[in-house]
């Protein structure tokens, strides 16, 4: 539970940068639809049968020239979540990672239906919504998450930016309120040149 | 040779340190002290130390103290004694006029110092000297010493703004004179003319000056010098703990626009250190500049308004509580009952209107949120004034107040799959969508012109810079494409919600 996990107090009181957040960064040229990225979240979080992290193929399979994208909660900038969940159960942290306090979840789905990248899924056991927390546990002991430790080619990874000044639009793929949300997630795919939809890759 | 009386002086805390007669620039020596009134006077100069109450009444006794002051040998009384002490002003000049000065020292075990004549200043005592210095404050300190060595002190801030002076107003008028003359060229301690600038040097703060007279005996210099030390540490303490204070805000603020608090309480109690009573049920509007026209984005700009804000809130209305956030400026208003809608934007209108000109050539959007009863969801208030703004910034360019409740179907869209969101719209614009791109019409632009201004063509016309029957003849041509009649109620319903989903992508 985040709750009984504070946040160390250097961080609220030694000079907190609250522009700066962590950022997922992804290079589609090097992602090899491994799905190792996909398979440690899901055991991390105890094979509870939702996948917080999937990856998505674009293009035919078996393609040399198919594209993949490893995708979850963006923590975006301006999460759409926190505003339509009624029991307010979503919160940013400093470092920009939007945590779900599952506990009073209502099973309403509103956050389900109303997230750009369907991030929270409903836990089929506990039927409240779940979703990525970027491994915030693991970070607040210096670890990377650990999906991002587990991608063998590097296509996955993380940085740190300046919410204000260096968090891009995200390009490649079709989204809504994208300008709004500002998601934070960096795709760099030098292959693709169109406009991908997420709803493309599904399976 | 006998030693100084000031020398010694130095090596107490300067807040310990009470001149109650004037002294003189010319060093008092002394060779003997006396603990109480001496049956016979031995020696060619004695001080007199008093550190009981028993031995100071002579000093309430005009008789007394007139014998005492015709004492040739008698060069000064110190009072060693913590406690406030008021003597006969008749009594105290008969003193002064005999050049006898009566300095107190606040502090009963000073007497030691005087009989051992010790000239040692031990560090251990910064703590006691800071202390003091801060629980006496600079104002007082500085008054006694401008009073005791008949001298003006000058406080300047960091550009050169008078903040406090004392002394004879000839000489303060010399002494704001030569700064403002040489303000310019002054970047440390130096000496201009009669005076001399002092610099308060602090770390993370620009420096603020004291000034004094340029020539002072040797220990009048040494207990300026004491006084420009400690008050650069006492500003240099301020300005850490104003950094402290302001951290612990900013903490607070995130906490409250992003975070759900865990108990009200709480909540209540740290907004109650920044005097903001959470316990009610506030209304949240976000105030953004639009920097992009013609102003620079910096801070000042911010902080003018929100200067300005503060005036108006201050002088006309209650409740209410302003602060920047992410350069914008968050309001929160204090609301029992839950206004409606159109009283809050009227409120939020005559803030705006209460503005001097500058601000008011639509360079101020400001975004509401839902008004909620319980104040732990300013969160989620803050995030939808955020969406309102953003919404009615992208799409309502005519207007400067953004209300949540006002973006209408686009809270529905948020709740739609988007692949079922993209083929509605694609259905009724792909037509249209293919004529701009292979014929360079703007159909899907007139559109989204036509919705924003509500269908009033006329309105419509005048943002696009066109003439209002272009626009008709546009219309006409959409129609005739899409096969659909725009004054039919469930048509028109049809492509708006069309051009609304189409919009919606690109916010």
């Amino acid at each position: 539970m985040w709750k009984s996990i504070p946040e160390p107090i250097n961080k609220i009181i030694g000079g907190v940068m609250m522009s700066k957040q962590y950022m997922f960064y992804f290079d589609m040229d090097k992602c090899i639809e491994c799905r190792s990225c996909q398979m440690a979240c899901y055991e991390l979080h105890g094979g509870t049968g939702i996948h917080y992290r999937t990856v998505k193929n674009y293009g035919n399979k078996g393609n040399l020239h198919s594209l993949f994208l490893s995708i979850s909660c963006n923590h975006c900038v301006n999460p759409v979540c926190v505003t339509v969940c009624p029991e307010n159960n979503y919160r940013k942290r400093q470092d920009g990672i939007v945590i779900l306090d599952s506990s009073g979840c209502k099973e309403c789905l509103r956050c389900v239906s109303a997230c750009p990248f369907q991030a929270p899924k409903i836990n089929p056991i506990t039927k409240h919504a779940e979703k990525c927390d970027f491994c915030f546990e693991r970070l607040d002991n210096d670890l990377k998450p650990f999906c991002i430790e587990n991608c063998p080619t590097n296509a996955l990874n993380m940085v740190k930016v300046d919410c204000k000044k260096d968090i891009p639009e995200i390009e490649h793929l079709e989204i809504p309120l994208k300008k709004f949300s500002k998601p934070s997630i960096y795709l760099f795919a030098k292959r693709r040149k169109t406009t991908m939809y997420l709803r493309e890759g599904e399976k | 040779m006998g030693q100084s009386l000031q020398e010694i002086l130095y090596y107490f805390p300067i807040s310990h340190i009470e001149f109650l007669t004037k002294i003189g620039q010319e060093p008092i020596t002394f060779d003997q002290v006396h603990r109480q009134i001496p049956d016979t006077w031995a020696g060619n100069s004695a001080i007199l130390v008093l550190h009981d109450e028993e031995s100071l009444r002579f000093l309430y006794d005009l008789d007394t103290s007139l014998q005492l002051a015709q004492v040739p040998q008698l060069v000064g009384i110190i009072i060693c004694v913590e406690f406030a002490i008021t003597f006969e002003q008749e009594i105290m000049e008969l003193f002064q006029e005999c050049g006898i000065p009566i300095i107190q020292i606040h502090d009963k075990e000073a007497y030691r110092k005087f009989a051992h004549r010790q000239k040692h200043y031990a560090y251990s005592h910064l703590a006691i000297e800071l202390n003091g210095f801060i629980e006496k404050g600079f104002i007082q300190i500085a008054t006694e010493l401008s009073r005791a060595f008949s001298i003006p002190i000058l406080y300047f801030d960091n550009q050169f703004l008078l903040l406090w002076c004392v002394g004879k107003n000839e000489e303060i008028r010399s002494a704001r004179r030569l700064v403002n003359i040489q303000k310019r060229k002054i970047t440390e301690t130096t000496i201009l003319g009669e005076f001399e600038i002092h610099q308060l040097e602090c770390i993370n703060r620009e420096s603020y000056w004291l000034v004094t007279p340029a020539i002072l005996p040797h220990w009048q210099k040494k207990l300026i010098d004491k006084l420009v030390g400690l008050t650069s540490f006492n500003l240099q303490m301020e300005s850490e703990a104003e950094s402290l204070f302001e951290n612990v805000k900013r903490h607070f603020v995130y906490e409250l626009l992003h975070h759900k608090f865990e108990s009200k309480q709480l909540m209540v109690e740290q907004g109650k250190i920044w005097g903001w009573n959470l316990d009610k049920p506030h209304h949240l509007f976000i105030i953004d500049l639009d920097f992009s026209k013609g102003w620079t984005k910096t801070g000042t700009m911010l902080d003018e308004l929100m200067k300005e804000l503060d005036e108006i809130v201050e002088s006309t209305m209650e409740n209410i509580h302003t602060f920047s956030f992410n350069e914008q400026i968050i309001i929160l208003y204090e609301d029992h009952s839950g206004a409606s809608k159109n009283d809050v934007i009227q409120l939020v209108a005559n803030l705006i209107n209460s503005l001097t000109d500058k601000w008011k050539k639509g360079i101020i959007s400001v975004g509401i949120g839902k008004w909620y009863a319980d104040t732990t969801y300013l969160n989620k208030s803050y995030q939808e004034a955020k969406l309102a703004l953003h919404f009615g910034q992208n799409n309502q360019s005519d207007q400067a107040i953004y209300h949540y409740n006002d973006m209408g179907v686009i809270r529905l869209l948020m709740h739609i799959h988007q692949g079922i969101l993209t083929d509605y719209s694609e259905e009724y614009l792909n037509i249209l969508a293919k004529s701009d791109r292979m014929h360079g019409t703007e159909y899907i632009k007139i559109l989204q012109s036509m919705v924003q201004h509500r269908w009033k063509i006329d309105e419509a016309a005048k943002a696009s810079h066109v003439h209002s029957n272009t626009i008709r003849n546009h219309l006409k041509k959409i129609e005739k494409m899409l096969e659909v009649d725009l004054q039919d109620m469930e048509d028109l319903m049809d492509i708006s919600t069309a051009i609304k989903i189409h919009s919606f992508f690109g916010i």
